[in-house]
């Protein structure tokens, strides 16, 4: 009895199919309600800033002074807040993947820059620690650790040449 | 004090820190960050809380969406602590059928919302997305397929003589010092208490789909388990029900600018109840906001608990929802 239960899970375990794919050799499957990314339409943005007042992680950033718009992608949470925010209907979301690069810390668009023209939206203030831009990130490691790395780098070298000195023969 | 107790409290602080700064729409996505596996329970609870006191009545269907949700959150959630429970007893191929199902279940919620666990769809004043009927249908027969695994799990744990051995009479909790006590969730409905906060009706469609908590006698951590399992074959039932009596309307009710009142929230979750309590002056920003997870309240109860051994305890705050690795940040 308990062989035969055993025969018949282990039957079933072998010739089932993974429940899981594998990625990325298996490709990409997006579900059938995927929310994908954030698409910035630069012509209709009028750079209102409501999105990225609205926006709960702080990763759509307009940026005023120098007319354009970013999307920190690593940052976005995919909820669509900014979506239903937009008065002119400047940002949806496509049902693609948009790979959040790493190395690469904003997305920026140049929006077409009808600055000031929105008598409406005049008078809402932007936290001032909330417009960064790209330039001014401040770096993962602070100036303190940069240079203690460097000193260790220094040391290296330092030892490498006592080394070889050491090892010449005579 | 104890060393799972500070990181409970530790972590729960950076939300609360959090409030600060944001204002109330964006600390539901905070709060749903707070609970790795199963945060929709907590963002309908903070959105319950928000609704409350503002006064706003969420349309009849937005209940009906939360509903479902809520649901196959609780389903993955308690299949996930099954599993948890299944390796802690060395059983690896029960362990990972309950895996198994629950990617299906995840994937019924990926098709559903978009999202697989951080769903990000329950917005104060109601939900953000309706549902496609379609996949709706669809997602049925896959639940119809996991309710028949579920019952297969159900009698593994109650007849192999392995589990039984190892779970039967450990951790006992007496009915008594259950009620008497702050434990919650299986740990209460394993000792035959009947408490459950979807039955008041307080949150959710639960009022209309004759929702009956499930219990057990045995006070045990089998008797636990067999709580979660049965909680599982139940939510797939209430899902049908909900599915099946959704009315037409709206999704959204408008809510105000600024929350002025207070409210506390309690939600059932797989390892009791979530409380949250907030309070607003008009302004945007919340004045307070309070969180007491079911692990919290739980923990209490481990020193009211008989036959308790060293290589048992895993297995008895497993059952109990005592886990502040799963829970909790
Ligand atoms: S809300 Fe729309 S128009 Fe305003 S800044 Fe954002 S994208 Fe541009
Ligand atoms: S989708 Fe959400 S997180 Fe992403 S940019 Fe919009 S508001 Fe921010």
């Amino acid at each position: 009895m308990g062989v035969m239960k055993i025969g018949k899970s282990l039957m079933n375990s072998l010739f089932a199919e993974p429940e899981t794919s594998k990625y990325p050799e298996g490709g990409l499957k997006l579900s059938k309600a995927s929310r994908g990314s954030i698409v910035i339409d630069e012509e209709a943005c009028t750079l209102c800033r409501l999105c990225g007042r609205r926006c709960p992680s702080g990763a759509i950033k307009p940026d005023r002074s120098q007319s354009r718009i970013m999307i920190d992608r690593m940052k976005c949470l995919v909820c669509g807040e900014c979506v239903e925010e937009c008065p002119e209907h400047a940002l949806s979301m496509a049902r693609e993947y948009v790979s959040p690069d790493p190395s690469v810390l904003v997305d920026v668009y140049r929006a077409s820059a009808r600055v000031g023209s929105d008598s409406v939206l005049q008078g809402i203030e932007m936290p001032p620690e909330e417009i960064v831009s790209s330039e001014e990130k401040i770096p993962a490691v602070s100036t303190k650790e940069v240079q203690r790395i460097k000193r260790k780098k220094k040391n290296k070298k330092k030892k490498k040449k006592r080394n070889k000195k050491r090892n010449k023969p005579n | 004090m104890n060393k799972s107790m500070f990181e409970t409290t530790e972590y729960t602080s950076r939300f609360l820190q959090l409030s600060e700064v944001k204002d109330y729409r964006q600390l539901v996505y905070a709060a749903e960050r707070m609970y790795g596996t199963g945060g929709f329970g907590n963002s309908v609870a903070m959105c319950t809380a928000l609704e409350g006191a503002a006064e706003v009545v969420i349309p009849e269907k937005a209940q009906y969406i939360r509903t479902i949700l809520m649901e196959l959150s609780m389903m993955q959630e308690n299949l996930l602590r099954l599993a948890a429970i299944a390796e802690t007893l060395n059983f690896d191929s029960l362990s990972m059928m309950c895996w198994t199902e629950r990617e299906k279940i995840l994937e019924i919620l990926d098709d559903l919302t978009g999202n697989r666990m951080i769903l990000s769809m329950c917005v104060p004043g109601g939900v953000r997305k309706s549902l496609d009927p379609e996949i709706l249908e669809e997602s049925l027969d896959e639940l119809n397929v996991v309710m028949q695994k579920a019952e297969t799990i159900k009698g593994i744990i109650a007849e192999d003589s392995m589990v039984k051995r190892r779970l039967r009479g450990v951790g006992v909790l007496a009915k008594e010092a259950a009620q008497g006590s702050s434990v919650t969730g299986p740990g209460a409905k394993g000792s035959g208490v009947d408490i459950d906060r979807r039955m008041l009706g307080e949150y959710g469609a639960y009022r209309n789909l004759d929702f009956v908590p499930v219990t057990e006698t045995g006070g045990d951590c089998l008797a636990r388990c067999m709580v979660k399992i049965r909680e599982v074959i139940q939510s797939g039932e209430l899902i049908r029900k909900a599915v099946e009596n959704m009315p037409e309307g709206s999704i959204r009710s408008e809510m105000p600018a600024g929350i002025n009142g207070e409210w506390i929230a309690k939600i059932e979750q797989p390892d009791g109840v979530d409380t949250f309590y907030i309070s607003g002056s008009g302004s945007a920003f919340l004045d307070e906001i309070g969180v007491r997870t079911a692990g919290e309240s739980n923990q209490k109860i481990m020193d009211r608990l008989e036959n308790v051994t060293l290589e048992n305890e895993a297995l008895i705050r497993l059952t109990l929802g005592i886990d502040s690795c799963l829970k909790e940040r």
